[in-house]
């Protein structure tokens, strides 16, 4: 029943309005009376900004719309940057009961000086401002199954922070295992403390990989003596997790014991064919050929829509995923993050997933 | 009379001209930003305004039918504006860099009977790739005006004035059943070698579906809700559709049908170069001048040239850029094509009815 009026609901909307809901419709109004409203985003105020280990770490106010989230979760933060509306993913690092009792969250947002998103947000948010996340997403979760080894590297702390701290009462072993390169790239520094002395269970190893080397699989089954009945949660650069978690798993652990995430940014090189996925409505397809990507998708014998194919009519206007790809007409490249790009003067100079923007009937 | 064409630049000129105009258009859009996302959010809250106090006011027609007048120009306003200031100019693409969820070319939906889509595809593509293009450009005289020599007359020709007011009134229907025609879905031989990237009974359905939620919203609808008053406000909403065909029609005919306005043949434009491309744009173009609320009223298709010159630059950066043009035309002995709105409109008329005659 619900879903017929769902239905009727949006042949409504698509009539009355020509879109998809009534707060759409009525954007334009909500907006002077909620500043900066934005339909289909939650809007969040930051409460305060603090630049640590290269990383802002936001403090955000949140109403009571927005759904609570499971530790470990990571969110889009949408920010409008020079009248652009530009989003990227993070985890949430703050505890559950933050949100649930203060409607605060935290997310610590690794500074890239040449990001086009995060290397303009310390010059652009200030305490006050508004942002617009959207739900919470990912199953990358805390299952509260012990023994448990968190282990962490890099900004990939901050899902495991938000699963440390969420936990309210230990009643097993342990461990958290925190890889930073020196002592002023170390996040949350003032924390650890706090969070030992509240649970004498946690073995807490913060380890600076400047003076005590790479953290590597087998320093940590070796000198750390990890325990391979226990359950792996793993975050960090891609490498470090793939390296990781067949480490543990040629030692022997579950496969169903080990959860990882991760994150990495992808340094281009020059001149090679980048390989593209091109999802086509529920398919997805594997670009060969070379070119542009709409010359590509052509070649490997796709009917992708275009028109003029000199980047003017939009026909071919593709949602990007993630990738860097190079505008053939004026040589910029895109940044790494989600995006749209015109397929007929778009070249893939790394991994790129494009999917093509669905018609709405 | 005889359209002359000036004198062609050659080559290199050609190759200078699209430098210069690439410069131009370079460092328009680095200036983009946050003054576009501020006027786009601007615009859109006063055409709601219109729209929604024009219905809201029709609901008071009661008391005198006197009172249907104003509420029906807020409403041809509101549709206006959303047709094309906002319409033309969003689906053109020229808000995509501001990243809005629906404001932008892939999910915005117009308040007219044409599929957003279906326009993007003859109007984005074919028309703005083979402007005035003898035989290219189905834009050019709709398939049913015969604005130029190198069509054959025919005796429908002589009657041709009264066609153009006909398409002027029934103008939206005229776009939305564009495409079906090029593609001859409903009647006519399909042309051979003629490509399409949907299916005609995709075009079918999105010309129904969109035509049925166009006439459902204004003559059932809303008519229902008002339901003491359905009859007036049935009246006010097609009187206002009406205003808006005449008015968009009028607009566009000024912006490529003055008497001045150059044709081409597919010849010319074979392996075409980008300068040549800018060149035919200015020729086969026309703008009109006047204050700042004619611009916006025209979704600024009063600089129909710029337009053309980059269709997905925000249009109201158009006036500030006429200039520039302007001098850059008049660098290269290109006819800049210019004059009041009444002037322009003259010449249309004239221009339909010297060729509605061998």
């Amino acid at each position: 029943m619900p879903a017929i009026f769902q239905t009727i609901y949006q042949e409504l909307c698509q009539t009355l309005f020509r879109q998809s809901g009534f707060t759409a419709a009525a954007e334009p109004f909500l907006r002077q009376l909620i500043p900066a409203h934005r339909a289909g985003l939650y809007r969040a105020r930051i409460l305060s900004i603090t630049p640590q280990a290269g990383c802002l770490r936001l403090r955000l106010k949140v109403s009571r719309r927005f759904p609570a989230f499971v530790a470990g979760q990571h969110l889009q933060l949408h920010v409008e940057l020079n009248g652009r509306l530009l989003e990227r993913t993070f985890s949430i690092c703050s505890a559950e009961q933050r949100l649930s009792e203060l409607r605060e969250l935290e997310l610590a947002v690794q500074i890239q000086p040449q990001g086009r998103f995060t290397g303009a947000l310390p010059g652009t948010l200030c305490p006050g401002m508004y942002v617009h996340l959207s739900r919470p997403v990912g199953d990358f979760c805390f299952e509260r199954q012990l023994p448990a080894y968190l282990i962490a590297a890099g900004s990939g702390v901050t899902p495991l922070f938000s699963m440390l701290s969420s936990i309210s009462r230990l009643t097993q072993p342990m461990t958290f295992i925190y890889s930073f390169r020196g002592q002023t790239r170390q996040l949350f520094a003032m924390e650890w403390a706090a969070l030992q002395a509240k649970f004498p269970l946690l073995r807490l190893v913060l380890w600076d990989s400047e003076k005590q080397g790479r953290l590597t699989p087998e320093r940590l089954l070796g000198e750390l003596q990890a325990d391979l009945q226990a359950h792996f949660y793993l975050c960090g650069p891609q490498q470090f997790t793939v390296d990781f978690s067949s480490a543990l798993l040629n030692a022997g652990v579950a496969k169903a014991a080990i959860r990882s995430e991760s994150f990495g940014i992808v340094v281009p090189p020059n001149g090679e064919i980048q390989p593209v996925v091109l999802q086509l409505g529920q398919q997805s397809h594997q670009l060969g050929g070379h070119g542009s990507l709409l010359q590509r998708a052509e070649q490997t014998g796709l009917t992708v829509p275009y028109g003029c194919r000199r980047g003017v009519c939009m026909q071919c206007l593709c949602e990007k995923n993630s990738g860097v790809v190079r505008n053939l007409l004026t040589g910029e490249l895109s940044d790494a993050g989600p995006g749209r790009i015109q397929l007929c003067v778009s070249e893939a100079v790394s991994p790129v997933t494009v999917k093509s923007v669905e018609i709405s009937a | 009379m005889e359209l002359k064409q000036s004198q062609q630049p050659d080559a290199v000129q050609l190759q200078a001209l699209a430098t210069e105009l690439d410069q131009l258009l370079q460092t328009e859009k680095a200036a983009l930003g946050e003054a576009d996302a501020v006027y786009l959010q601007r615009l859109v809250f006063w055409q709601r305004c219109c729209a929604l106090t024009g219905r809201l006011g029709l609901l008071l027609c009661w008391f005198s039918w006197w009172w249907l007048l104003p509420c029906i120009l807020l409403l041809a306003l509101a549709k206006i504006l959303d047709n094309m200031e906002i319409g033309h100019n969003v689906l053109h693409g020229q808000y995509d860099f501001l990243r809005h969820p629906t404001l932008n070319s892939q999910r915005f939906e117009w308040d007219i009977v044409c599929d957003a889509k279906s326009w993007q595809r003859t109007h984005n593509f074919e028309h703005h790739t083979y402007t005035n293009i003898i035989g290219e450009d189905r834009d050019f005289g709709y398939g049913l005006l015969r604005l130029s020599d190198d069509l054959r007359w025919r005796l429908q020709n002589s009657w041709q004035l009264f066609t153009y007011f006909v398409l002027s009134t029934l103008f939206q229907w005229g776009i939305a059943y564009h495409e079906l025609a090029a593609q001859r879905v409903f009647i006519g031989k399909k042309k051979p070698g003629r490509f399409s990237q949907i299916s005609d009974r995709q075009l079918k359905k999105a010309f129904f579906t969109k035509a049925r939620r166009q006439l459902a919203k204004d003559y059932l609808f809303y008519p229902l809700l008002c339901w003491p008053v359905a009859v007036p406000v049935l009246i006010g909403n097609f009187a206002a559709n009406l205003l808006r065909n005449w008015w968009t029609s009028t607009v566009i005919f000024c912006g490529h049908f003055t008497e001045q306005a150059q044709v081409f043949q597919p010849e010319q434009c074979q392996n075409e170069s980008r300068g040549h491309w800018y060149y035919r744009q200015i020729l086969g173009s026309s703008n009109f001048s006047g204050p700042r609320w004619l611009h916006i009223l025209t979704g600024h298709l009063s600089c129909q040239i710029e337009h053309h010159l980059f269709p997905d630059l925000p249009a109201w950066r158009y006036p500030a850029l006429s200039a520039k043009v302007q001098q850059i035309a008049h660098k290269y002995g290109i006819a800049y094509n210019t004059g009041s709105f009444f002037r322009q409109y003259l010449t249309v008329l004239k221009r339909i009815w010297r060729y509605s005659w061998p």
